[in-house]
């Protein structure tokens, strides 16, 4: 029985049967995306997976014991799959991730409730990474007038103790601190909102993390029962009475404002800085707009096992290849 | 694009047209015409890449112009390296005429690379994608000698390119195009964990990497296994090289977004 087993799951026959799975099955979920199912349920793509990943690593371990493979750089290529599994399940059990959105001038301690979200809610404090900052600075840059890109840096300085080191985070990545990948995923206008409640004269300063870009964005905050409706205009230009953007550049950016109390309409118009509206008993005026950037903070430590295991592969197809050059010249 | 630039890219679609015209109806073309030839376009579409690289300030990796532009190029560029007699120039030219021809048809404005795309990690990504194009052209371009002398009694080529040779060849130029292959899947997915914080991402076009890696895993490994065939060998190569020009180049008429950049015109990253 147990041979038949070794026999079967070390196979020729399996290692080919394998192969042509595993490409009926990627062609599979080709099809589905081109059935707009993206993603697929989860079922649909790890049932067959499973079923096909299995028997392959059983495939190729039997055949490193049986010493199917040959040659040395047949060992190496395959045992990199290996590698590269242990690098996937260290990341699967110890990754560390978690987001944090900053408005400019804004510090990050590193603290549980300095997190957006994080993956690791029971053991925070072993994996999460021991990072903190503060993001100095966000620098857009767009190819002319087109929502295309072409700079989006968070000038950074850590940690936020010290302030002695510089760095910037972009979108793919780059900067490490204490082991910890920073890139960013998310970027907007934050206006800054004053509210003051005119019986008691209180007054709180906010600045509001809001999703306004690109302009022309509509997002609402609420404050009791009524709710504000807001748009920015960046760089802000009238042309025939209607309101326009010169660019997506912060250039005296004002907000459009639309108020519903209960759900009924009681006020509409721009708001310039410093210009004050009423709503019940508070006024509320807007003071700037900043910007504001997701950051995703990362710690993996299975990376390195997956790096290793790729360098094991093409290590092991570059023997392979360079053997087999050599033996036909000879 | 100026008009210079369009000049020099339209002297090199004209080159390969007639060297294409010449290879396919012509039965004897002097090896040397030949070659000068095929270095006058690599030196003048190179130029041409060159410039834009200038202009763009970044390699020609961004849209399916560009795509077209590197990809042509990898193919005259592997003609004069590997293919100096001609053996395979039947096929192998008017696929690089193809590919350029079918990238004239898409915006050829020069754009800065969006944020996702400026780093070392993707250029070198994009460099060995091209590299990998290359010897799987050679492949299928052995793959089809194999498979055409099989049926005609006479020698398509030249007394190099007996089945014993371009048997080896084909077989070669698979290795080395699924290694390079190999090496633009492993600087994505690095790349994909910098970017999207995994090393892998449910999108088609890692899919049909996935496809096509394993579809040319198959002869490999028929070759070690058991020993198979030359035109087993050639059949599955002629399935791999279809799928995946028809699947790669085809990707941007299907309507849902890839996260992969092909074509800012036709698909929004």
């Amino acid at each position: 029985m147990f041979k038949g087993f070794i026999s079967f799951f070390g196979s020729r026959q399996l290692s080919i049967g394998l192969l042509i799975a595993g490409a009926i099955y990627f062609f599979y979920l080709t099809i589905l995306w081109f059935l707009n199912m993206r993603p697929p349920a989860h079922f649909m793509v790890w049932s067959p997976l499973l079923v096909i990943i299995t028997p392959f690593f059983a495939n190729v371990l039997i055949s490193l014991f049986t010493r199917h493979y040959a040659y040395t750089g047949n060992i190496l290529f395959h045992a990199g799959f290996f590698i590269i599994a242990i690098g996937v399940m260290l990341s699967l059990l110890y990754r560390f991730e978690g987001t944090t959105v900053l408005t400019e001038g804004a510090v990050f301690w590193g603290e549980k409730n300095n997190y957006i979200t994080y993956n690791r809610k029971d053991n925070f404090e072993r994996l999460a990474p021991k990072v903190s900052l503060k993001l100095d600075k966000i620098v857009p840059e767009y190819w002319g007038e087109r929502l295309h890109f072409i700079r989006l840096d968070g000038e950074i300085s850590y940690p936020a103790e010290t302030l002695e080191n510089k760095g910037v985070v972009r979108l793919n990545g780059g900067l490490k601190v204490n082991g910890a990948r920073m890139r960013h995923s998310g970027f907007g206008f934050a206006p800054e909102i004053l509210l003051e409640d005119v019986k008691s004269g209180l007054i709180r300063r906010q600045t509001v993390v809001m999703r306004l870009f690109p302009p022309g964005s509509e997002d609402y905050l609420e404050l009791g029962s009524h709710k504000i409706y807001m748009q920015i205009f960046s760089d802000p230009v009238a042309e025939k009475g209607k309101l326009q953007n010169r660019s997506m550049n912060l250039v005296e950016p004002i907000l459009r404002v639309r108020v519903t109390w209960l759900g009924q309409p009681i006020y509409e118009g721009v708001l310039k800085k410093g210009e004050v509206i009423r709503l019940g008993t508070t006024n509320m005026s807007f003071t700037g707009v900043k910007y504001w950037l997701q950051i995703e903070i990362e710690r993996d430590p299975g990376e390195m096992g997956v790096i290793i295991g790729f360098i094991a592969l093409l290590a092991g197809l570059l023997l392979r290849l360079v053997k087999q050059e050599i033996k036909q010249k000879a | 694009m100026n008009y210079k630039e369009t000049a020099v890219l339209y002297l090199v679609c004209v080159l390969t047209f007639i060297l294409s015209g010449f290879l396919l109806f012509s039965k004897n073309i002097s090896r040397r015409l030949y070659l000068l030839t095929i270095i006058a376009i690599l030196c003048i579409e190179g130029a041409y890449i060159g410039i834009r690289w200038f202009d763009t300030g970044h390699p020609p990796i961004f849209g399916t112009f560009e795509a077209t532009l590197c990809a042509s190029w990898m193919l005259i560029l592997f003609s004069v390296l590997i293919d100096r007699k001609a053996q395979f120039a039947r096929i192998v030219i008017p696929i690089a005429a193809l590919t350029l021809f079918y990238g004239l048809n898409f915006d050829k404005t020069g754009k800065p690379l969006v944020i996702s795309e400026q780093s070392y990690w993707v250029y070198f990504h994009a460099l060995f994608a091209w590299i990998a194009y290359g010897f799987y052209i050679f492949s299928f371009a052995g793959a089809v000698t194999i498979l055409v002398n099989q049926t005609t009694p006479t020698p398509l080529f030249t007394k190099e390119g007996e089945r014993g040779g371009v048997d080896l060849f084909t077989y070669q130029t698979l290795l080395w195009g699924f290694f390079a292959q190999t090496i633009m899947f492993a600087l994505g997915s690095y790349y994909s964990i910098r970017l999207h914080g995994s090393w892998w991402v449910w999108d088609p076009v890692e899919y049909l990497f996935a496809v096509s890696w394993c579809l040319y895993a198959i002869p490999i490994h028929g070759r070690i296994l058991y020993g198979w065939g030359p035109q087993r060998i050639a059949w599955l190569i002629l399935l791999g090289m279809v799928g995946t020009i028809l699947f790669y180049w085809g990707l941007i008429y299907f309507p849902w977004a890839t996260y992969h950049i092909f074509d800012t015109e036709l698909k929004i990253h």
